[in-house]
């Protein structure tokens, strides 16, 4: 299996050992440098219909630094 | 067992309920509809890890739910020999997220904001992040001092000047507020945990560049939750009316977005240079457990609360004041001092009163066997006396440390392994750092034996030891104190009194392989 990514914001290609490669296009958001994303993510993806995310965490004071 | 590459990490969460299925991991909950999941078979054994991310692949119906939990750091990595940086800033990324979902799930968090939680965890917490920040600068350029990578020393020394006023200017909080004076803020105790992050970020910026970066970038990221902060910040200072209080610190944060502290430190890692497994194992672990003592600083803090309003102080022992109504770093039960102040003016009356002091003596049974980091806790002290020795200068010190290396050596267990326990490595940490005062160190270091009880040490080797210790000590017995380094000792020896209390209480293991869990 190899996944490489052509662009980090615009193409992430997923291949499988004896399978077609899979390609999603469009703004691929890193979530975890904002968790909230993950709703523009959904909207990119072909889920089933009732499917729903959400960021449970409620975050509270940063960690000092 | 062993979750496989490729599967869904133990930590992911599945819940069937009704006509939803729920996956929660890290900061995220995906529900499905049960039906869907249900009618394929693909996805069913997807959710019951006996099927990889990849044999899934072949139903063309489950690539979107498989990206969509890859991009949440759903799926166990396929191990590799070695990594490039920006391969282990790929892999962190999900257990960075995973950390801080713990972190706010710590109950302390909503008493704050609902202010349930008494004045005096409230004066904890906010003295705990002065701490956390007054140790910046300080470990950054403890990384600065002995690092070795050329890019790295200087973005830890620029880092380091940037830091290390911080704590003077956002977090030294303001002592009318607390009804005590500035001093008494600087000299507060740090809570236990508050230590143990502090010289486990120490010993890690010495010895682990990359672990080192992780924690860093741990802590720098978790502005991701700026919002939330301010949020936060705004509840609390309504519910305890203190108008404006965290401007200053929402000031700070907004310092460490201008200068890019976060996004640093990710480009620190933008590179093909390549770690080993067991390098990215060991980075793994130490920031692990530098998130581990961030969050028993939260348990820490709940440990402090008093009714009321009413405040008591970690504050160092004075003039061998040992009132319990002077300063929280007394244990409950503390018996009261000794009716002859003499016994503080000697180094060696002052070690046998303290050890045999009610509210001390009293032990709870010491060995969870799944944790017993003996070995590994009888082979670090061995090391911290060569670092003790190396610091030694005036003949007293040196032959004293002498005679502790000699006798450690002699029992120390070859190859004692990495603790277990992330208490024993607190504990090791603490006498590490007690090394460059000789007398201090040898003091932590006879507390550390004694509280581990030499009863586990063969018979043959435990009575040549105790006569070579007693030896050791009995060559300071003669060794005069002023109040002051009576006050230090004998703070110094409760601090370390309450590391050695949670190594014995907590049983919570260090992860044995944080990419597969």
């Amino acid at each position: 299996m190899t996944t490489t990514k052509a662009s980090q914001d615009t193409e992430l290609v997923i291949t499988a050992k004896g399978a077609e490669p899979i390609t999603i296009r469009g703004a691929l958001p890193s979530l975890h440098s904002d968790p909230k994303k993950i709703h523009q993510l959904l909207d990119l993806l072909e889920m089933p219909k009732g499917t729903e995310v959400k960021v449970i965490t409620r975050a509270a004071s940063v960690v000092v630094r | 067992m062993a979750i496989p590459p490729g599967c869904l990490r133990k930590e992911v969460d599945i819940a069937f309920s009704g006509d939803t299925v729920k996956i929660g991991y890290a900061l995220w909950e995906t529900t499905l509809p049960a039906e869907w999941v249900c009618s394929r078979s693909s996805v069913q054994r997807l959710l019951e890890r006996t099927s990889t991310w990849a044999e899934a692949l072949a139903d063309p119906h489950a690539t979107s739910l498989i990206q969509l939990l890859h991009a949440q750091g759903c799926f166990v990595a396929a191990p590799k020999d070695t990594y490039t940086l920006r391969e282990v800033r790929d892999l962190f990324e999900p257990l960075k997220s995973s950390w801080y979902a713990a972190y706010y799930a710590h109950p302390l968090w909503e008493r704050l904001r609902s202010g349930e939680a008494t004045y005096n965890e409230l004066v904890a917490w906010l003295i705990h992040n002065y701490h956390v920040s007054r140790a910046a600068g300080v470990v950054a350029a403890r990384m600065a001092s002995l690092g070795t990578s050329g890019r790295w020393r200087e973005f830890f020394e620029q880092d380091a000047l940037e830091e290390y006023w911080h704590c003077d200017a956002f977090y030294l909080i303001d002592p009318s507020f607390l009804r005590a004076t500035r001093e008494n803020i600087k000299a507060y105790v740090p809570l236990p945990s508050s230590t143990a992050f502090e010289q486990h970020t120490l010993r890690t910026a010495e010895r682990d560049a990359l672990g080192h970066v992780l924690t860093a970038y741990f802590q720098e990221a978790s502005i991701v939750f700026e919002k939330d902060s301010d949020e936060f910040y705004g509840k609390v200072e309504s519910a305890y009316a203190i108008p404006s209080f965290f401007q200053r610190w929402k000031d700070h944060i907004r310092i460490d977005v201008a200068q890019g502290h976060a996004s640093g430190l990710r480009e620190l890692l933008d590179s093909d240079i390549t770690v080993t497994a067991e390098e990215l194992r060991y980075a793994l672990s130490n920031a692990w457990l530098s998130f581990y003592f961030l969050r028993s600083s939260l348990d820490d803090i709940s440990d402090q609360r008093h009714r009321g309003n009413e405040v008591l102080l970690r504050l160092p022992i004075e003039d061998c004041n040992l009132s319990a109504k002077r300063t929280a770093i007394l244990p409950l039960g503390f018996v009261e001092p000794p009716s002859e102040r003499l016994v503080f003016s000697q180094l060696q009356s002052l070690y046998d009163w303290y050890l045999n002091a009610s509210g001390l003596r009293e032990r709870p049974e010491m060995y969870h066997p799944a944790n017993d980091d003996l070995p590994c806790l009888l082979s670090g002290l061995a090391q911290t006396s060569y670092r003790a020795l190396g610091f030694a200068r005036s003949h007293d010190d040196v032959v004293s440390c002498g005679r502790a290396a000699r006798f450690l050596t002699s029992i120390a267990i070859e190859d004692g392994g990495a603790p277990r326990n992330p208490w024993a490595l607190a504990v090791l940490n603490y006498v590490w750092e007690a090394t460059t005062a000789p007398i201090a160190w040898l003091l932590c270091v006879s507390l550390a034996l004694d509280r581990l009880d030499l009863r586990r040490i063969p018979e043959s080797r435990r009575s040549d030891s105790q006569r070579e210790l007693s030896t050791s000590v009995d060559f300071l017995v003669s060794r005069t104190l002023t109040s002051k380094e009576a006050d230090s000792h004998l703070t110094s020896l409760l601090q370390l009194d309450e590391l050695i209390n949670l190594y014995q209480t907590s049983c919570e293991p260090v992860p044995a392989d944080l990419l597969a869990d």
